[in-house]
């Protein structure tokens, strides 16, 4: 039983993942082609791994419904909600036309925009909490949010427009863009190098079997 | 799914409470970007943690999630791989781990050699990359005023490379 619960899957990872390093860096259509079928298989196991979630999501909200927990009236709708589409997905199809679609284009989708749309209130928010001259550091961010919020919007160019062509190095615009490409650009390629050097590690580590965190307890 | 309830349960045997595990705590939400936000947003408004840990990948909803965590009161660390939202972490939450923080806070909390090694290999290999850097940088602004042969070589090699 030691064998089939902890091996295999090391056996199955260490594959797996030394398959999809050596193939990406061998440029024959043989490579190509296991790493096509590597992503139909995940793309399968995907399917079954949000099967699991469905099943979780069904117990975990009739569950609160039966017993009615604070907040089961929440789970009503959700349970309501999901067996709806679920049943007109089935029933009639997912074509564009149908039941489905036109409850994924009249509710889903305005909803979906009506929740980002809330990001716009939730920056002016943060923004007031976040940008206060505290220090030189936090006075150095709100100088550069003020330049940058202004010169991408259309007022920046009209202020900038107004500077001789002398003084174009104020311009907002020039300056937003310097701000963007060398200071923030610099530090996000650090941050990507960093993230990038310890993503290999991590990887090589579930691939050797180092970490098996993935498999609970012994 | 079942990897995070694994890991949780662990987490409460390690700590000494087995007991208080309860599998339904891990559930799957949605797949569905702000279905998940709007769902999360309303179990911080309604439940009240007091920590709220963002971990992971994250788009649009950073913020969203970052916020709505924040207006509760809770105490909010976030870490992440997405270098466009750490910004808007950095803003909402107490703590935020940019970066590579992410992936040494466990090698940090533990002090577990394996990790610890693993951490000390990818500092090692970034200080390699950065003399590299700068020796290439010195080399290609050399070679802008005299055009020597050697530097034009070198400077081919890591433009195929």
């Amino acid at each position: 039983m030691e064998f089939w619960k902890r091996r295999v899957p090391l056996i199955i990872v260490f594959c797996a993942g030394m398959t999809m390093i050596i193939t990406y860096y061998i440029p024959q259509q043989w490579a190509t082609d296991v790493l096509t079928g590597y992503s139909k298989w995940f793309q399968v196991i995907q399917g079954f791994a949000l099967l699991l979630g469905v099943v979780s999501l069904t117990q975990v909200h009739s569950t609160k419904i039966l017993k009615q927990r604070p907040g089961w009236a929440y789970s009503l709708v959700m349970m309501i909600s999901f067996l709806t589409m679920m049943i007109s997905g089935f029933v009639w199809g997912i074509k564009e036309g149908k039941a489905f679609m036109w409850i994924f284009n009249n509710v889903t989708t305005p909803l979906a925009s009506t929740v980002f749309s809330m990001l716009a209130f939730y920056i002016a928010s943060a923004a007031y909490r976040a940008f206060r001259a505290r220090s030189l550091e936090a006075s150095i961010m709100l100088i550069s949010a003020i330049i940058v919020m202004i010169g991408r919007v259309a007022f920046g160019e009209m202020l900038s427009q107004l500077l001789p062509d002398s003084l174009s190095f104020l311009k907002l615009d020039e300056i937003t863009q310097w701000l963007l490409r060398s200071p923030v650009g610099a530090a996000k390629r650090a941050i990507v190098i960093g993230m990038a050097l310890s993503g290999v590690t991590i990887s090589l580590r579930i691939i050797l079997g180092l970490e098996r965190t993935y498999m609970g307890s012994d | 799914m079942s990897v995070c309830q694994e890991i949780v349960r662990d987490a409460y045997t390690n700590a000494g409470r087995p007991e208080e595990y309860d599998s339904t705590d891990v559930f799957f939400i949605a797949g569905e970007q702000f279905s998940y936000t709007a769902a999360v947003d309303g179990l911080m408004m309604r439940e009240k943690p007091a920590a709220n840990f963002f971990l992971g990948t994250f788009a649009a909803e950073s913020l969203l999630l970052a916020e709505a965590g924040a207006m509760t009161g809770a105490i909010q660390i976030a870490g992440t791989d997405s270098t466009y939202q750490i910004p808007f972490f950095v803003v909402a939450c107490d703590y935020c781990l940019i970066g590579e923080e992410l992936y040494a806070a466990s090698a940090y909390l533990s002090h577990e050699p394996r990790l610890m090694g693993t951490l000390r290999t990818a500092d090692t290999v970034k200080i390699i990359i950065a003399i590299l850097l700068f020796l290439s940088v010195t080399m290609v602004t050399i070679n802008q005023w005299t055009n020597i042969e050697i530097l034009n070589i070198i400077k081919h090699i890591f433009t195929v490379l």
